[in-house]
């Protein structure tokens, strides 16, 4: 289950538990008891005294009603009494209205509370999946109409790039053309993230799409004079989309490569492993996995902070040096292959990322 | 192949055909043709009987998709192919991605010359090997 549709879960829990589910209880309820009042002896009549009062508590579910309750159970206390009062004395009488009162205010409290926190948890629920759906189209939105800008001025540096020019005005219009590749990237991480994604599944050998993202990242290793070292790759196929995987692995690798001091090395490994990798509470091996780990000697990431590095817009990168977008869209990408993304600090060693994915039908 | 190939450029940014248009002719290849009101693609298509038809998906009035579908129905540029250049996020431009049926090709923005010389070269070649 992927993150929206787990949100979209929730939502559904809580339509459902929405006030109209404390009505239809007390309207069951009620039959209930009337069905009871008709088939059992007399003194099973009494137990309506309980029940209609509850009834009307889930009923009108709001805080106001459980001093109604209270006041209601009173009444029908001292009505029963004054009608039977030769038998009793009034001594218990009080005590039994007092003792009603009491079971009847609290329950009634405790089921407007919960109410009340229901209607709050679902109104926020509500509040949060617009936010999230208004800021998915503005993330939509923005992209769209970036991305038009850029068309025009990507055209016309390389126009003017085609004429003879002075050096410098060379690597102005070298310069002009990468920040327009920059600005692209941050679109497409931005519109990766807002717009749903469409995935083609294949059986892919891993190592092709290691070997793939490994050359990828090269340019950015080399700029930063750390090597990239693949240890022997397992000859296993994955169900992946070939495309994202290696935006993904990419992602990772530059990731690594940020946090490595120059003469340091990133490293890869894959292997098999089991499904009980992915869900910790499955007994034994559900489904083959593939696991591809990438180490590097950077600072690892602090514990506390670990929760976060998923969080759109996170970043510990220098301004301009990262969206925040990259680990956001890669948990995207590795959720909708049903596989999972995770991080653990190697102690004094840095930082290992690990991707799971599911394993091929053919090998 | 010895005659410039003839393009309709159709896109509502007017700086963005001004740019690709320089860029196009650059190449001495290219005889590019600029329509930045969609409405007005149809009769400019008819006078020029351009070679190779490049759409913006989205545009006001009149979108790449239904420019393509008008000129399907006039006997002389159904065959003219199609590339549409798309920003490739909005819903709608989805819906248009899908049809499929009207379409030759595809090609998302920001696209560079490369980029739309080769596309223009495959198109040509896929409707020279067609008829």
């Amino acid at each position: 289950m992927n993150r929206r549709e787990q949100h979209e879960g929730t939502s559904r829990w809580l339509a459902m538990s929405s006030p109209r589910i404390f009505e239809v209880s007390a309207l069951v309820l009620l039959l209930l008891v009337a069905a009871v009042d008709a088939i059992a002896p007399p003194e099973f009549s009494a137990v309506l005294l309980y029940i209609v009062p509850l009834g009307m508590v889930a009923w009108l579910g709001s805080p106001r009603s459980r001093w109604l309750t209270t006041l209601l159970v009173v009444v029908i206390w001292t009505m029963l009494f004054w009608f039977e009062r030769s038998e009793h004395s009034w001594w218990l009488f009080f005590w039994i209205v007092i003792e009603k009162a009491v079971v009847f205010g609290g329950t009634a409290y405790l089921l407007g509370r919960l109410k009340q926190v229901l209607v709050e948890q679902r109104r926020l629920n509500r509040l949060l999946s617009d936010r999230v759906r208004i800021v998915e189209q503005l993330a939509a939105g923005v992209a769209h109409e970036v991305r038009n800008p850029l068309s025009t001025m990507l055209s016309g540096v390389e126009y003017l790039a085609r004429r003879e020019r002075a050096d410098s005005e060379r690597l102005l219009l070298q310069d002009m053309r990468s920040a327009v590749t920059r600005a692209e990237l941050i679109v497409r991480d931005l519109s990766d993230f807002s717009a749903p994604l469409r995935l083609n599944f294949a059986a892919i050998p891993i190592s092709t799409a290691i070997e793939q993202a490994a050359r990828e990242a090269q340019s950015r290793a080399n700029t930063a004079k750390v090597s990239i070292e693949t240890n022997a790759l397992p000859s296993v196929a994955a169900r992946i989309d070939l495309t994202r995987t290696v935006q993904v692995l990419v992602n990772l690798l530059h990731n690594a490569i940020d946090v490595s001091v120059a003469g340091g090395s990133v490293r890869i490994t894959a292997y098999v492993t089991h499904g009980s990798e992915l869900n910790p509470k499955a007994i034994g091996p559900t489904s083959k996995l593939v696991a591809i780990d990438i180490d590097d000697d950077g600072p690892g990431i602090p514990e506390e902070r670990m929760a976060q590095v998923f969080e759109p817009f996170y970043t510990t990168k220098a301004p301009g040096s990262g969206t925040g977008l990259g680990l956001a869209v890669s948990r995207r990408i590795v959720d909708d292959h049903g596989g999972l993304l995770r991080f653990t600090n190697r102690p004094g060693k840095g930082l290992r990322a690990t991707l799971l994915l599911p394993m091929g039908d053919s090998t | 192949m010895n005659a410039k190939i003839r393009i309709l450029l159709v896109d509502d940014e007017a700086a963005f055909t001004r740019a690709l248009k320089l860029n196009l002719e650059d190449t001495d290849r290219y005889e590019v043709s600029v329509v930045n009101d969609s409405t007005l693609a149809i009769d400019v298509a008819r006078q020029i009987r351009p070679d190779v038809v490049v759409l913006d998906l989205m545009m006001p009035e009149m979108d790449g998709p239904e420019v393509a579908e008008a000129m399907r129905d006039i006997s002389y540029l159904s065959a003219t192919p199609v590339i549409f250049l798309t920003a490739l996020v909005r819903k709608a431009e989805e819906k248009g991605l899908r049809k499929g049926d009207v379409a030759t090709k595809y090609l998302g923005k920001p696209v560079t010359v490369a980029e739309l010389d080769a596309a223009v070269a495959e198109v040509l070649r896929s409707r020279r090997e067609e008829s």
